[in-house]
């Protein structure tokens, strides 16, 4: 009968996976970022000459005046900071930092305009609420990473 | 600029696995499906426009694993890596730029052979935020509670869009989930990342949409009246969320008014009969109503909750089921175009709107809407 093996046949999948190594450059102004916090636990900005918004994490340009921002424009910010919006995060993956549950949060770093995105841990996630007070947990052995802060903790709230 | 039209349309059903399909047999039945709605032969595509992302299919360029499926073979062809509604942006422009007449645009995505969590965290940026070890599902849960914070947004609401939209899915035999559901089993469902459940996220699915779109002087003597692209505009904003006022969708709003003025729209609200927009998760139906400019900051909730997004309500949304009831990433924004298309022409079957003269399809890209793309179709 015409077309028999399809119903016979059963599909098969195969089982595989790419494991692709990576050196990504980090280029100078994240470098630089990375090598304040590594060597000495500061959280570094910069500021656009044009729209005087603090970038944090600093960039070479502004994102949207799109002008360079020069060298005497780093300015440290943080390290406390005001949590402005958070998510408790429920499903676990191994490829998580941390184990659930722990938060996300938009954290408003002193001295910064925009908001950056960190790890929330250490305290009662259910005590979390807009508006509080956080502070960086910065890793004892640092490497240069963004994971150099293992997280941030509300002030006053660590258990840790 | 000649007008340009929409001649052929087709999908898969979605599902969360097609194991007798590789994602090459998912584009063959597409392209082939669209050719004949059209009533084209291969012959007939000047080009094709494919649309893939890498680490979706797992391997490079993986444009060239459908180039033969989507009937290429001599043909001019290119790729959009990003959502299939911006795949018939391109298609359409290579036709309004006079260099082609027929464009055959195809998108695919089998979400069940990798791993979304991974696949989206692989997003973000390599310093800042993918060590962190966000994905679509986290990043989309800090969008929503943005959205609470600071235009008092209430999950009870996006609960009501997921109802809905689970329910127009019963009309629609190409969605995966069709469901009768309650707003208390919605808000009921298990928290994934606060403030979303379950219920309020989109499936992952396999499947495969297709269009051909051709210049006016080559629609004669096809087989499907044609419906044309009457407007479309697209923008993007910064990616790190941080940078971005995630309740404000900037990009979407200025993507609307582009297709609004190209369209010669003056009233949103009066002019066009109905929409699809990407709804991944169910905040982002009433957020994307608010940045389309169709109703005030913080009201798209109210709009669900009056009922006026019904199928029988005032400004119908997503009749389809939305992205909530099928989700092949990439080929879901395709989808909500030919979903326009079915519903001008009149054929879209259980789930045909009484009035359907000019719609509305929404694509989006990047974490959290950071870019947005809007059609206008009409009859």
């Amino acid at each position: 009968m015409k077309d028999e093996w399809r119903k016979k046949t059963k599909p098969l999948t195969l089982e595989g996976g790419i494991h692709m190594p990576y050196s990504w450059t980090v280029g100078r102004v994240g470098s630089r970022f990375f090598i304040e916090l590594r060597d000495h636990g500061r959280i570094l900005g910069n500021r656009c000459p044009q729209c005087q918004v603090v970038w944090v994490p600093p960039r070479l340009r502004c994102p949207e005046c799109y002008v360079e921002i020069d060298d005497r424009s780093w300015t440290e910010v943080g390290p406390q900071g005001t949590l402005r919006h958070f998510t408790i995060v429920r499903y676990e993956h191994p490829a998580q930092p941390l184990k659930p549950p722990f938060a996300y949060g938009l954290i408003h770093l002193d001295g910064a305009t925009r908001a950056i995105t960190h790890l929330i841990s250490g305290a009662d996630l259910e005590s979390l609420k807009p508006g509080i007070r956080v502070k960086p947990v910065m890793k004892p052995l640092r490497q240069g990473n963004i994971l150099d802060i293992s997280f941030f903790t509300p002030v006053g709230g660590s258990k840790s | 600029m000649k007008r340009v039209a929409v001649v052929g349309v087709s999908q898969t059903c979605f599902q969360p696995n097609h194991r007798e399909k590789n994602f090459a047999d998912l584009v063959y039945e597409v392209t082939t499906g669209a050719l004949a709605d059209a009533g084209m032969e291969i012959s007939q595509i000047d080009n094709v426009v494919t649309v893939s992302n890498d680490f979706w299919d797992g391997r490079t360029i993986s444009s060239m694993a459908v180039m033969d499926a989507c009937g290429s073979y001599g043909k001019n062809v290119s790729t959009v890596e990003g959502d299939g509604n911006f795949g018939a942006l391109y298609g359409a422009m290579r036709i309004w730029s006079g260099s082609f007449g027929t464009t055959l645009v195809v998108a695919h995505s089998k979400g069940s052979e990798g791993s979304p969590f991974l696949i989206t965290n692989a997003m973000f940026d390599t310093f800042y935020h993918r060590p962190l070890g966000l994905d679509a599902l986290s990043s989309a849960a800090l969008q929503a509670q943005t959205y609470i914070d600071r235009r008092g947004a209430r999950p009870e609401d996006w609960a009501r869009v997921s109802v809905k939209n689970h329910r127009n899915a019963k009309g629609n035999p190409f969605a995966q989930l069709p469901m009768d559901l309650t707003v208390e089993q919605v808000m009921a469902s298990p928290v994934k990342a606060t403030p979303l459940k379950r219920l309020d996220c989109s499936p992952v699915s396999d499947g495969a949409a297709a269009v051909i779109l051709a210049a006016e002087d080559r629609v004669g003597g096809l087989r499907q009246k044609p419906v044309w692209l009457k407007g479309v505009g697209y923008a993007a904003e910064l990616h790190y969320l941080g940078d971005r006022d995630l309740s404000h969708p900037r990009a979407l709003e200025v993507a609307a008014q582009k297709a609004y003025a190209m369209a010669g729209i003056k009233d949103p609200q009066g002019e066009i009969d109905f929409l699809e927009v990407y709804d991944a998760f169910s905040y982002m139906e009433p957020l994307w109503l608010e940045g389309l400019g169709l109703c005030a900051p913080g009201e798209g909730g109210k709009w669900t909750r009056e009922g006026i997004t019904e199928m029988k309500g005032k400004l119908p949304v997503n009749a389809s089921g939305g992205v909530l009831s099928a989700h092949a990433v990439l080929v879901a924004g395709l989808v909500r175009f030919i979903e326009v298309v079915l519903q001008i022409r009149g054929t879209a079957g259980a789930h045909q709107l009484a009035r359907a003269r000019v719609g509305l399809a929404h694509g989006i890209n990047g974490p959290c809407g950071q870019s947005h793309c809007v059609w206008i179709l009409g009859n």
